[in-house]
């Protein structure tokens, strides 16, 4: 409208005119700018349309440019404007309108466009990030009904065999519960963090195995800040535990081992095994996968878990990058 | 005096149901076993009349064990936790022990199985529904006299029916298992096994290649050189499968 003016205004016209019909111009073809703007918010045409747009986009001109005429008519611009040197008719007037209604357009279209994919990324981005979350809730989830339920088992055992040892294991249940539980965010945390629940979890295995258990935790001296998922070695433990108690009295020796290498932790478990009973390829249980696919999902690496069994002996090594 | 043992892999499992057997005399534990291998061995040893059987242990379930037993005893099923375990005890109505049980529960499984005939049928039945899902776990359980084995999929070569049993073909030998061909040609569909004739169902992925033979007869020939005849039908279904 300001440019409209100026035009007027240079080609010696008074400038209360020149406001005047630039503002005759500029109104229609503002409200025409503005009802296209909110028609492309709520419909949206595809290339298809492009013809029809052209057809609208031309009507509209056309009813600016009569507008425009009636008005400045009306209010007595007409020989003005008919007089000022750009009277080439109204041809080339609508061409430029016509023009700028379809620029007009086009922005509006790319811009919305632009700011719908946006908010469509950011929706998709959410979405997978909270499907990863529940299977990693999941599958943490997944390891406990079982302990739980055995363990509750272990309490009314011992409640007829040994009522302060029930006591005992009551309490130490709901440590560990609580302990989970705080954890159950899935962030990481320091391996001495996870360790003090492990602790819990291994004197209540040694309850459940009553003196058969025996679990040796080598540290490097550097290791107990680094981190790890929380909760990600205790079905480990548990995997190595239930593998490594053959028969009903030989007792089962668990060697915890971490250690710090090239800025990663790295964790080995591992129970006796017995190599004549053909089990190289089956020490794989439930609990594993998981570990191994929580691992591939936090860290998008299918890698970080490797199982040998060398002689009498099964290991299972986790690699954290720190 | 009924003979029972008692096999689960936690000791205060295996105490409480001996504690709970106490108050009934006319049964006697003659024996407790930690796993499956133990408890296959006791149970021919001393024939049991009942047995309490967990089913989650290591090494192999309580349903692997029941599959290789010739003449498995009654069973009264013990399990903290298994969905699928629940829905084929309900399907064919056999008793089961939920951990953790009250004694009133223990004392009706038990007067349940005294009044009960012992029904294999149903057994067999209910082993047929859940052992799929084990071998689905990539692992056949056999037997061959004391010595079980465990058998991953992956090194199963073919299958070949004879009589009742069903001859396995490992890379590492021979095993023997009463089953039928076609319950392993079901249950290994989807793992690359393929029936190429009416006795033999051979995993695929062991093909070298096909070998015309005379008229319209083809030859499997085996990655270890052994030739396998294919019948007209299994020549077909082994093209469908290959995608050739």
């Amino acid at each position: 409208m300001i440019l409209h003016a100026l035009f007027l205004a240079q080609h010696e016209i008074d400038l209360e005119f020149a406001l005047k019909d630039a503002a005759m111009f500029a109104i229609p073809l503002g409200l025409a700018c503005w009802i296209g703007g909110i028609t492309l918010r709520y419909y949206r045409p595809d290339w298809k349309r492009i013809p029809a747009i052209l057809i609208w986009t031309a009507t509209e001109a056309l009813i600016i440019i009569y507008l425009y005429d009636y008005l400045t008519d009306f209010l007595g611009n007409q020989a003005l404007r008919i007089n000022a040197q750009l009277s080439q008719g109204n041809t080339l007037l609508f061409l430029l309108v016509y023009f700028i209604l379809n620029i007009f357009t086009l922005i509006v279209w790319l811009w919305l466009n632009n700011i719908e994919k946006e908010g469509s990324d950011k929706r998709r981005i959410e979405i997978e990030k909270l499907a990863k979350d529940s299977e990693l809730e999941g599958l943490k989830l997944q390891l406990q009904p079982h302990f739980l339920f055995n363990s509750l088992n272990s309490v009314n055992a011992l409640l007829q065999i040994n009522p302060d040892e029930a006591s005992k294991m009551v309490l130490l249940l709901s440590d560990f519960f609580r302990s989970s539980l705080k954890k159950s965010q899935n962030n990481l945390i320091s391996l001495s963090e996870e360790l003090e629940t492990i602790q819990l979890y291994l004197q209540i295995e040694e309850i459940r195995f009553s003196g058969r258990l025996f679990v040796d935790i080598h540290l490097d001296d550097q290791c107990s800040a680094l981190k790890l998922p929380s909760l990600i070695l205790q079905p480990i433990i548990e995997n190595a535990i239930k593998y490594g108690l053959y028969g009903t009295t030989e007792k089962v020796n668990i060697e915890i081992e971490a250690r710090a290498y090239n800025n990663n932790l790295i964790i080995s478990i591992s129970n006796p095994f017995e190599k004549d009973q053909n089990f190289d390829a089956i020490g794989i249980g439930f609990g594993l996968k998981s570990v191994s696919r929580r691992l591939y999902l936090l860290y998008a690496r299918n890698d970080l878990m490797k199982i040998e069994a060398i002689k009498d002996k099964f290991t299972l090594q986790i690699t954290l990058p720190q | 005096m009924k003979k029972v043992i008692i096999i689960d892999d936690e000791p205060l499992a295996r105490g409480l149901i001996k504690k709970h057997l106490e108050k009934h005399p006319n049964y006697g534990v003659i024996d407790e076993c930690g796993d499956g291998f133990e408890a296959s061995k006791s149970i021919l040893k001393y024939n049991p009349d009942l047995i309490f059987l967990d089913i989650q242990m290591p090494r192999i379930s309580g349903f692997e064990l029941l599959e290789i037993l010739e003449n498995p005893p009654s069973v009264i099923f013990t399990t903290a936790f298994d969905e699928f375990a629940l829905k084929a005890f309900e399907s064919n109505a056999i008793d089961y022990l939920l951990k953790p049980f009250s004694i009133e529960r223990f004392n009706k499984a038990l007067s349940k199985f005294e009044a009960m005939k012992p029904d294999q049928g149903q057994l067999k039945k209910m082993l047929h529904e859940v052992l799929p899902s084990h071998i689905e776990q990539e692992r056949i359980v056999v037997k061959n006299g004391a010595d079980i084995r465990v058998v991953p999929i992956a090194e199963i070569v073919y299958f070949e029916a004879m009589d009742d049993y069903v001859k396995i073909f490992t890379q590492n030998g021979m095993f023997m298992k009463k089953q039928t061909l076609s319950f392993f040609e079901k249950t290994l569909e989807d793992k690359g096994f393929v029936r190429v004739h009416r006795s033999i169902l051979l995993n695929s992925s062991e093909l070298h290649r096909i070998e015309p033979g005379e008229k319209d007869h083809y030859w499997a020939v085996l990655k270890s050189g052994k030739k396998i005849s294919l019948s007209r039908q299994g020549y077909g279904r082994l093209r469908e499968k290959l995608g050739i």
